[in-house]
């Protein structure tokens, strides 16, 4: 592409989505095999059964809770939903505010405008410029009417992680139920709810090596933790996402899991340095800022802005590397990241972001190709744009 | 060529990309805030077009547009429209606004060019 040596495909997108694990694979096979409804008394429902106890097993340890706190559902997107919009309307005859950030994921931040047309009030709280919220705003943010809070652990365009645990104590002074998206940090930083005042938290398998369209809620086992279903039609799940169970996505997730117990941590220190090593060629480059917290953030994701090229053409430079851009430049109305946004990027360097992530089968030369890709890409985007930047601001 | 592999093929070997001569025809439109901007310039000669040069800032879509019209321009005195340019690199409708833009710096050229 534009002239470039052309390289090998490599896939730097771990962020969006992560390749099913061969062991998820044969395990979900297995479970197709036990067709049985999990919910029927027979001998094929108990099979079923079987493999969402051993799952639900599998993942509680995983996040160090007991199995029953666990409420399945098609992934984290609805696990955030059912949260706030669960939460929020059960708490309802005890106020109507609400604490997020601007930052969060659309499935946090469209539940909370949701929640704004019901007539609630919704406190949004602007990150610091790395991306994370103090525990200074937050609590000057709580209010008496004050019924939930939620928060990301980690975010997903640029990796920033938020200090739970100091968030969590601010919390835990009111009478609040925060709630945390953990979609991105559960595979990847250790995560343990029930050792915090984490109230709600929310995951998904198909961003730790699981499939697609499995999630959960963790539920902490208080009294006033408790949320409104969303759906209706069946008793599964205790009346709280009811419908049948798909056996073979929740074997699978908590196969997922399993690996994620035994792995982790040498996951995490073989990407965090592939990460750092990554983010120091990338940076080297002149006119090349990071976004988010140099120190305070998941070092496998790499989300930088570049002067003097268009996100959009610099992904389709880097081809066939798989990236994200936060750019969406096809037409006039340009949709910058809004998280780059909300941080205090302007619109030109929101638009010119990349996000690079890194995951298990990530190699020393994915990094080094990706590296040298992104300088001769972005040295021949501006070769192409010349001074436009000065003659056409 | 089908109109698919075009646009590769002039994503992949851009030739007239480059910064204006001095005192060649100009023509540019666009914005690098609004992230498509794009800048022709033109080398003319008693015997007519000679070179065709161009800055683009945009997306592939932008670039692979001010490729074509390029050498387009050189080989034949109908560069067409946005319109024209849409089907023969089989862009999706979405990309209409973005070759308005390479239009209106093609024909802010051809206005600077005409005597």
């Amino acid at each position: 592409m534009f002239g470039l040596a052309p390289v090998d495909a490599i896939y730097m997108d771990y962020a969006a989505t992560t390749p099913v694990a061969p062991e998820v694979m044969a395990t979900m096979q297995a479970a197709l095999a036990d067709f049985g409804n999990p919910s029927s008394s027979h001998a094929w429902g108990a099979q079923a059964d079987a493999h969402v106890e051993a799952a639900a097993a599998a993942l509680g340890a995983a996040l160090g809770v007991a199995s029953d706190t666990l409420v399945w559902t098609s992934g984290a997107t609805e696990s955030d939903n059912l949260a706030i919009m669960g939460a929020a309307r059960y708490r309802a005859a005890r106020g109507k505010h609400v604490i997020t950030s601007r930052t969060e994921h659309k499935a946090v931040i469209d539940a909370c405008k949701q929640l704004e047309r019901e007539g609630f009030e919704v406190t949004w709280l602007t990150p610091e410029a790395d991306g994370r919220v103090t525990p200074g705003a937050l609590a000057a943010a709580l209010r008496d009417d004050t019924v939930l809070v939620s928060l990301m652990w980690v975010n997903n365009e640029i990796g920033t992680i938020n200090d739970i645990p100091a968030l969590a104590a601010v919390v835990a002074e009111h009478d609040a139920l925060f709630h945390v998206d953990a979609a991105q940090a559960f595979g990847k930083v250790p995560v343990a709810p029930a050792e915090l005042a984490i109230d709600l938290m929310s995951v998904t398998a198909h961003k730790c090596y699981g499939p697609k369209g499995i999630g959960a809620l963790y539920v902490a086992p208080r009294h006033g933790v408790q949320f409104e279903p969303l759906l209706f039609g069946g008793g599964q799940q205790g009346g709280r996402r009811p419908g049948t169970l798909p056996v073979h996505q929740i074997a699978g997730f908590g196969r997922a899991a399993a690996l994620v117990s035994e792995q982790l941590e040498a996951d995490r220190v073989r990407l965090d340095a592939l990460g750092r090593d990554l983010a120091a060629r990338v940076l080297a480059v002149p006119g090349v800022v990071l976004n988010g917290s140099a120190t305070e953030r998941l070092q496998s994701i790499v989300n930088v802005s570049i002067e003097g090229v268009a996100g959009e053409a610099l992904v389709a430079a880097m081809q066939p590397i798989a990236l994200a851009t936060g750019s969406a430049c096809n037409s006039r109305d340009v949709a910058p990241s809004f998280v780059l946004r909300a941080l205090g990027r302007d619109d030109v360097l929101a638009g010119a972001s990349l996000r690079f992530s890194l995951g298990r089968s990530s190699t020393p030369e994915d990094v080094d190709t990706a590296a040298t890709r992104f300088e001769a890409a972005v040295t021949r985007l501006r070769d192409m744009a010349g001074d436009l930047a000065r003659v056409l601001p | 060529m089908n109109p698919a592999e075009l646009r590769t093929s002039l994503l992949e070997a851009p030739r007239h990309y480059g910064s204006a001569i001095p005192g060649t025809f100009t023509g540019a439109s666009g914005s690098v805030a609004r992230a498509c901007a794009v800048q022709f310039s033109a080398t003319v000669g008693a015997d007519g077009l000679r070179d065709i040069r161009y800055l683009v800032f945009g997306g592939p879509d932008a670039i692979a547009a001010c490729e074509y019209v390029a050498r387009r321009a050189l080989e034949t005195t109908a560069v067409g429209s946005a319109q024209d340019w849409l089907e023969a690199l089989a862009l999706s409708r979405d990309a209409l606004s973005t070759l308005l833009v390479v239009e209106d710096a093609w024909r802010a050229l051809v206005a600077a060019a005409t005597p």
